[in-house]
Parts: C-alpha cells; sequence; structure tokens
C-alpha cells in the first residue's frame, strides 16, 4: 500500500518536469541546422551574421546552453559570410526577428502559437523532435536508414517559404 | 535571346552547384546517417532487436554499473551464484557453467576463453560509462561464438573523446568508487585516458545451511575490489587504439560448491588485459575497409576454501590453488560496401588462444594440522587442464542488407566458423523489415547462433570440471516477430515476440562431467515502451515473459518468468532532477531435486535526486527503500544448500559527486 502510494506521489510530482535530450541527436543537428538555414532563400544576403534563437523552457536551460555551445563549436568562423549568434530565449512575441528558431521542447499548444509566429513573420522554424512539425513547425531532422533534412512541405506551400534547389534535393518531405 | 534562355536554364544548375561546394551538406549527411547507425539512433532499421542504454539517464535513475543496468533491460535477469561470479539470464537462458554472452567494451570482446567469463566487467561503474548498446538474443552470423543469448557492447566515455570526468562515490553499506576520465584532444589527435578503483567491505552473517552439523552462524564475505586503467587513442579519425587493464579481486562469496565459509576467505584475482588497433580506410567513397589486430590476456590466480572442516568432518579445512593463463592474438579484416540499395559487409576472422603452465594444487585436509598456506601437498596433473591447450580459429562472414525500396529491406547473413579443436558452425541469419510509415516498423527474423564447448568444458580434468574433448557446440535457433511504434524521440512502444530451440546444451551432471543433453524450447513476449507524460515527464516500461522448458515438458527452473521495469524520470527544476526505478522479478522454481518452494518475487523500489551546479552533480540515492527482500536461487549442490537462498543487501544509501566537463 506505501509502495502505491509512493508512487502515486512520484506521478504528481512528475507533473512538474521536462524531459531528457538525446545529446547525439542535439550533435547532430547543432552541425546541420546552420546550414540548413542558409540554405533558405529568406535569409538577408548582406548581413555578416546569422542570428538564431533556441527556443526553450526554463528547465530546459541546461540542455539549451549545450546546444548552444555545439553550435558555436561546429561554426567558430564564418560561414557563408556570415557569423553564427545563437541566443537562448524563453518564447515570447519577439519584436526583433531572428533570422531562424531551434525549438527545444513545449506542450502542443504552445508549439502552435510558436509556429504561428514564426510562419506568419517568415522566420525559419527547426524542430528538435520531427513530431513537432505536427503543430505547424517548418523543418527537423529524418533519421532513418539515411539522416535527412526534414520539411513541411504544407507549412512551405502556405507560407510561401523557398529554399536552394541543392537543400530541396537532399530532404526528406512531411 | 537563346543565350538568356539558356542562362537563365542553367542558373539553378550553377547556384546548385555552389551551394553544394559551399555547404558539402551531403557529406554531412552521410556522417550523421553513420553516427545515427552507430549510435543506434535508427534502431527502426536494424535488422536486429536492440536496446540501447544512455549512460547519462541510468545514472539519474540510481543505477550505478552495467550488472545494475542491464536489468532495466526486457527479458533480463540479473544474479549472482556461489562464488560471486554475477549471472546474466537473457530470456530464460542463463549462464551457468560458463557466460553465454559476448560482452564488448569499445566493440573488444572480453569473454576469456576459459569459461566465456565475462562477469568480472559487470561491476564497471555506470561513470566510466557512454551508452551501452545489447542486441537481445543470438547474434552469431556477425558476432561469431558466445554471442549466444545475446551481445552487450558497453560504449565508454573514454572511446567517445568528448566529456572528461572525475567522480567519488560511497555507499552505506561499505563500498567506494574514485575514478576519472581524461581527454587530450588536438586537430589529429585524441587521448583518453581513464582509471578506476572501487572496493566493496560488505560481508554478512548467516546461519541456515542443510548441512552443517551444527547450524552456528557463519559470515559469507562479499568483499571485491577492481583496479582499471584505459588508453583510449584516435589518430587522423581512422587509426584507433584501445589498452585496458582490469583487475578483480574476490573472496568466496558463499563459498565455491554450495558449501559456507566458516573463517577467513581466500582471495582469487581475475585479470583481463585488452589491446586492439583498429585501422578504417575509405578505398572508394563506397568502400571501406576495418583493420583490426588484438591481443589479450586473461588470468585468474589465487586460493579458494573450498569446504569447511564442519560440512567434510575432516581436520583441516579443504583448500584449492591455482593460477592460469590464456593469450589470445586476433585479426579481423572487413569489408563493408556501400550500393545505391545494397549495404554489405564481408570479413575474415582470425585467432590463436593458448593455455600453458597451469597449476593447481590442493591441501591434504584429512591430516592434521594442514596449515591453510601450504598448498603444495598435491599438485593437479597440468593443472586440472590438459597440458598444452592450443585452440585455432577462423571465420568467413557476410552480411547483407538490401533495401527494396522506402518501406522494404531485407538482411541476410552467414558466418562460417572453424576451430581446430571443436565442432565447425555455421550461422545463417535472415531479417525482413517493413516500414510501414516513419512512425511504425516490423521486423521478422531468423538466426542459428552458436557457442563452441569453453575450455574448462572441454580440457577440465578435475573436480569441479571433468571435460570432455568430443563435446558438441550448444546452438540455439530463434525466430522472432518485432514490431515497434515511434511517435517521437521520447515517446514509443514495442513488442517483440519470440521462439528459441536451444540444441546440444551443455551441462554438468552430479559427477561433474560435462555433456551435451537437455536440449530446451522457449517462447516468450517482451513489452517495452517510453511516453512523455503531459510533456513535461518520461516514464518508461517494460515486461516480459518467458517459457523455457524441456523436451518433456518441465519447466527450466531458477529463472524467473516475469519481469518487468518502471522507471520515472522528471526534472523537478533546471538544476534538480529525480529519477525512480520500480522493479518487479517473478517467483523462481528449484531444480526437480529440490524439494524447497519457488523462491519468491520481489518488487524494488530505487529513488535518487540529482543537484546539478554548473560542470558539478551531487547525487543521494536510496536503493531498495521498502527494504524487500531479494534473494537469488541457492543451486543444489552435492553438498547441499543454503536454506534460504542467497540473501542480498536490502535498503542501501549512497552519495556521490561528479564533475563532467567538455
Amino acid at each position: 500500500m506505501i509502495q502505491k502510494l509512493f508512487f502515486l506521489f512520484l506521478l504528481f510530482v512528475a507533473n512538474l518536469s521536462a524531459l531528457e535530450y538525446d545529446e547525439t541527436i542535439l550533435e547532430l543537428e547543432a552541425k546541420l541546422f546552420p546550414k540548413m538555414i542558409l540554405l533558405s532563400d529568406g535569409i538577408k544576403k548582406e548581413s555578416d551574421t546569422l542570428s538564431i534563437y533556441i527556443i526553450a523552457q526554463e528547465v530546459d536551460n541546461k540542455s539549451a546552453e549545450y546546444f548552444k555551445t555545439l553550435i558555436l563549436s561546429n561554426y567558430p568562423k564564418k560561414i557563408s559570410g556570415k557569423k553564427i549568434e545563437v541566443s537562448i530565449k524563453e518564447f515570447v512575441a519577439f519584436k526583433t526577428k531572428p533570422d531562424a528558431i531551434i525549438v527545444l521542447d513545449y506542450d502542443g499548444e504552445k508549439l502552435t502559437e510558436i509556429a504561428n509566429w514564426a510562419n506568419t513573420h517568415k522566420v525559419i522554424s527547426l524542430a528538435y523532435d520531427p513530431y513537432y512539425m505536427s503543430y505547424g513547425l517548418l523543418a527537423s531532422l529524418y533519421i532513418g536508414k539515411a539522416t535527412k533534412p526534414y520539411l513541411n512541405s504544407a507549412v512551405i506551400k502556405k507560407y510561401d517559404f523557398s529554399f536552394n534547389p541543392y537543400l530541396l534535393k537532399l530532404s526528406k518531405f512531411y | 535571346m537563346k543565350y538568356t534562355f539558356r542562362l537563365l536554364l542553367l542558373t539553378p544548375i550553377l547556384l546548385f552547384g555552389e551551394a553544394q561546394q559551399e555547404f558539402n551538406l551531403l557529406e554531412d549527411l552521410d556522417n550523421a546517417s553513420q553516427i545515427s547507425t552507430r549510435t543506434k539512433l535508427n534502431m527502426n532499421q536494424t535488422p536486429s532487436v536492440v536496446s540501447v542504454l544512455h549512460a547519462s539517464e541510468l545514472q539519474k535513475l540510481g543505477i550505478t554499473d552495467v550488472y545494475g543496468a542491464l536489468e532495466t533491460v526486457p527479458g533480463v535477469e540479473v544474479s549472482m551464484g556461489i562464488g560471486g561470479g554475477k549471472q546474466i539470464s537473457m530470456r530464460g537462458n542463463k549462464s551457468i557453467v560458463t557466460d553465454k554472452l559476448k560482452f564488448m567494451v569499445d566493440g573488444v570482446s572480453i569473454n576469456a576463453e576459459l569459461s566465456g567469463a565475462n562477469h568480472f566487467y559487470l561491476n564497471m561503474p555506470i561513470e566510466q560509462i557512454e551508452r551501452i548498446e545489447i542486441i537481445r538474443g543470438p547474434a552469431s552470423a556477425l558476432y561469431g561464438s558466445f554471442a549466444n543469448i545475446g551481445v552487450i557492447n558497453i560504449i565508454t566515455k573514454a572511446a567517445t573523446h568528448k566529456k572528461s570526468i572525475y567522480y567519488g562515490r560511497f555507499s552505506s553499506e561499505g563500498s567506494s568508487n574514485l575514478g576519472f576520465t581524461q581527454n587530450v584532444n588536438s586537430k589529429d589527435m585524441k587521448i583518453a585516458l581513464s582509471a578506476f578503483g572501487q572496493k566493496n567491505d560488505y560481508s554478512q552473517e548467516y546461519d541456515n545451511y542443510s548441512k552443517l552439523p551444527t547450524q552456528g552462524p557463519f559470515t559469507s564475505y562479499e568483499d571485491f575490489t577492481d583496479s582499471s586503467l584505459a588508453l583510449n587513442l584516435e589518430l587522423y579519425k581512422n587509426i584507433h587504439f584501445l589498452s585496458r587493464y582490469l583487475q578483480h579481486d574476490t573472496q568466496n562469496y558463499f563459498g565455491y560448491g554450495a558449501a559456507p565459509i566458516i573463517q577467513d576467505p581466500k582471495n582469487i584475482a581475475h585479470t583481463s588485459w585488452i589491446n586492439e588497433l583498429e585501422y578504417t580506410p575509405y578505398i572508394t567513397k563506397d568502400l571501406s575497409a576495418d583493420l583490426k589486430a588484438g591481443y589479450k590476456t586473461y588470468s585468474m590466480i589465487g586460493e579458494a576454501r573450498l569446504y569447511p572442516t564442519t560440512l567434510l568432518g575432516t581436520p583441516s579445512d579443504f583448500i584449492g590453488s591455482g593460477n592460469y593463463k590464456e593469450q589470445k592474438y586476433y585479426t579481423d579484416l572487413s569489408l563493408k560496401y556501400k550500393l545505391s540499395s545494397n549495404d554489405i559487409i564481408m570479413g575474415a576472422y582470425f585467432a590463436q588462444t593458448r593455455a600453458d603452465n597451469t597449476t593447481y594444487y590442493v591441501n591434504d585436509y584429512h591430516t592434521p594440522p594442514t596449515p591453510v598456506s601450504d598448498k603444495t601437498i598435491y599438485a593437479l596433473p597440468n593443472g586440472g587442464l590438459a597440458e598444452h591447450i592450443k585452440r585455432t580459429q577462423y571465420a568467413l562472414y557476410l552480411s547483407d542488407i538490401i533495401n527494396f525500396n522506402e518501406k522494404w529491406s531485407a538482411n541476410i547473413g552467414l558466418r562460417y566458423d572453424n576451430y581446430s579443436d571443436a565442432q565447425n558452425s555455421f550461422s545463417p541469419k535472415l531479417a525482413l523489415l517493413y516500414n510501414l510509415n516513419e512512425k511504425q516498423s516490423y521486423k521478422l527474423l531468423y538466426q542459428r547462433s552458436f557457442r563452441a564447448p569453453s575450455l574448462v568444458e572441454m580440457y577440465g580434468s578435475y573436480t569441479p570440471f571433468i571435460g570432455d574433448p568430443e563435446l558438441h557446440s550448444e546452438t540455439i535457433d530463434t525466430v522472432e516477430f518485432a514490431y515497434r511504434y515511434q511517435r517521437n524521440f521520447q515517446s514509443w512502444m514495442g513488442m517483440n515476440l519470440f521462439y528459441s530451440q536451444t540444441q546440444n546444451f551443455i551441462y554438468r551432471d552430479p559427477t561433474f562431467h560435462l555433456k551435451n543433453g537437455a536440449d530446451t524450447n522457449s517462447y516468450g513476449l517482451e513489452l517495452e515502451f517510453k511516453q512523455a507524460l503531459l510533456s513535461v515527464a518520461s516514464l518508461q516500461g517494460n515486461y516480459s515473459y518467458i517459457d523455457n522448458r524441456y523436451k518433456d515438458n518441465s519447466s527450466v527452473p531458477l529463472s524467473a518468468k516475469h519481469l518487468a521495469n518502471l522507471m520515472l524520470s522528471y526534472k523537478l527544476m533546471h538544476n534538480f532532477h529525480s529519477g525512480t526505478h520500480l522493479r518487479y522479478v517473478g517467483k523462481r522454481e528449484r531444480e526437480e531435486s529440490d524439494t524447497r518452494e519457488a523462491l519468491d518475487a520481489y518488487t524494488t523500489l530505487d529513488q535518487t535526486f540529482t543537484y546539478m551546479y554548473k560542470d558539478i552533480s551531487l547525487q543521494a540515492s536510496v536503493k531498495n527503500i521498502f527494504d524487500a527482500d531479494v534473494s537469488f536461487v541457492a543451486p543444489i549442490g552435492s553438498n547441499g544448500t543454503y536454506l534460504d537462498d542467497l540473501a542480498q543487501t536490502g535498503r542501501t544509501f549512497w552519495l556521490s559527486a561528479q564533475w563532467e566537463f567538455e
């Protein structure tokens, strides 16, 4: 009986918690996401920086920091003439638009809100988990027999995003 | 106009080429695919039933070593036998006389040929480990002998060359553990040095043994110490060198032959030293080679108090003392060829094992007073083995993964193993994989695996192992069907049904002779899931049912039919984590000759809290919170057994601190 009560207590407490992130997936995404962003036609050619926000809940700060470190260590120098700048933010309707956002874990309602904001402001949104694309995020990473960029074709069409043909050729479509 | 049109037509091609040159995304994706396959991220696509345990997650659940980690895998039961040898039962197939799992550290097999032994690596601390990859079920088509009931591959932090760690852990039962992994990385060379030492001072009073003339209390000494040092080296990304040394000093827990130890126990040291050089060049873009050469040794030296005077009715205890050492050289050369729809691996393996100058002495326990240290009274010829043991082995193997289309793929594998002193074996494998969509996949697998008789099973000449050079290899044929539904990275479920037949099972009869026989049939079900609850918590669980029977339909004893785990992982705050592990082990049936009731089922609950401050983590844990009665089955030996079985430690507290950094 005591065991049952204790377990129920733990289930209750669990509602306050957050997810674990797979470090290998974070490593793959840290390498591939910046290149996917740069192959979008919406990136301003004249700017010498590429601004990326990692959108994360406060409880996920440690994972977000790790992700940021991975991106910056992969691209310490300029790529395609741009220096990558990464910031960690909790989601609000940002006044200053970044070039892209990378979204870590949120509940479905919040993911929909983030996706709507990103799509209407033509900000490229990349999801840690491809499943989040079902809430309207633009892209993620497909891990199957081969690893591929994963693009949300419905969002591309609806919000008129366009990408370099090189990326389109290598991608899988959701 | 015509030129303008041509220019317009060429523009995307030029842009395409420019992007290709600048970003080289294709190469990054190829690398990512290799990493995904190597780390089993795409396990839906692998032609085996695989579990991957990430040490960072296990640690937060309070798992402290490999032994504990394996408990979380469906169908795996861990226990400890007499003599303190740790035992792994996978799908009801238990290692009793010899270990039947292929056990690898950083891809290098550590099984000793003497008895297939690997138990001394099961104490490896979780802090040293990055992940553990487990193939549940036979896998000889690629991995050869020992991969009879499964394959366990421990990938250490040192092998990944990413994170360095320093740690210490102490428990209320008297164990202490210190260790580190330190990486030094430059552009072309990565070096990782790792070491650990651990000591367990635990012993417990025992007072119920079936044949002692007086039921006086005695002590089971469960002391052990482990010392390990390893070097992992990577040069130019395609040259790897590993050297790992481990010494495991142990007392004879519960006594050998199920006889209790009354006085001071003796010490036996198991030493394993593995060395491997690997070169993995790309010959062309699609063709790569994997060339391995290795040298490893295993030795066992020490004394054991075998029977007490009170049991034998003799003036002195019966003491055995021995020295065994084997050396093995091997090469493994394989080619990997990637075609548009085929992934082909073909390879050849060659190994030679030698064991010479084995010694074994026993004292004269009939003549009082025989000093314990007097071990030169009876020297057994050739140390209880054949005089010069030399085993030469070669193997040829082929595996082809055929990708018919996005949905269908198959794997055909075949391995031929030739032994100079044992039966040759063919190990075929057929697998059919169907991906209904990105979320759902099905697998149908058939595989035959084998285990060549170990050296002690063939060449043992003295009690308790009287071998037979004519023994056949054990074989196991398995058919399994697996289904997996993966909703996202954090939520998935799987189901696996299997049926196995073992032939030529090697067993030890009451006169200590090793024989073939006792074939079994087993079938079972494994269910597992991981679920993100309300998008904020992670609950993971599994259940397995195993029915393992002899040909006469009687149940194979000593293993549980029902096993289950439930693991809850959550962060209370960004720097404060809680992990809970609930484990159920069903009742275990006795041997036919054992009239005792079946050993009761038990449930344990462990709770662990982790506090993180920057790179430092502090952990506090209590294992077996409700102090459940956890006992392993004590089998019937020639002198009786422990009536109350092999009791394990109850509620235990431990604390740890670690500093982990890039």
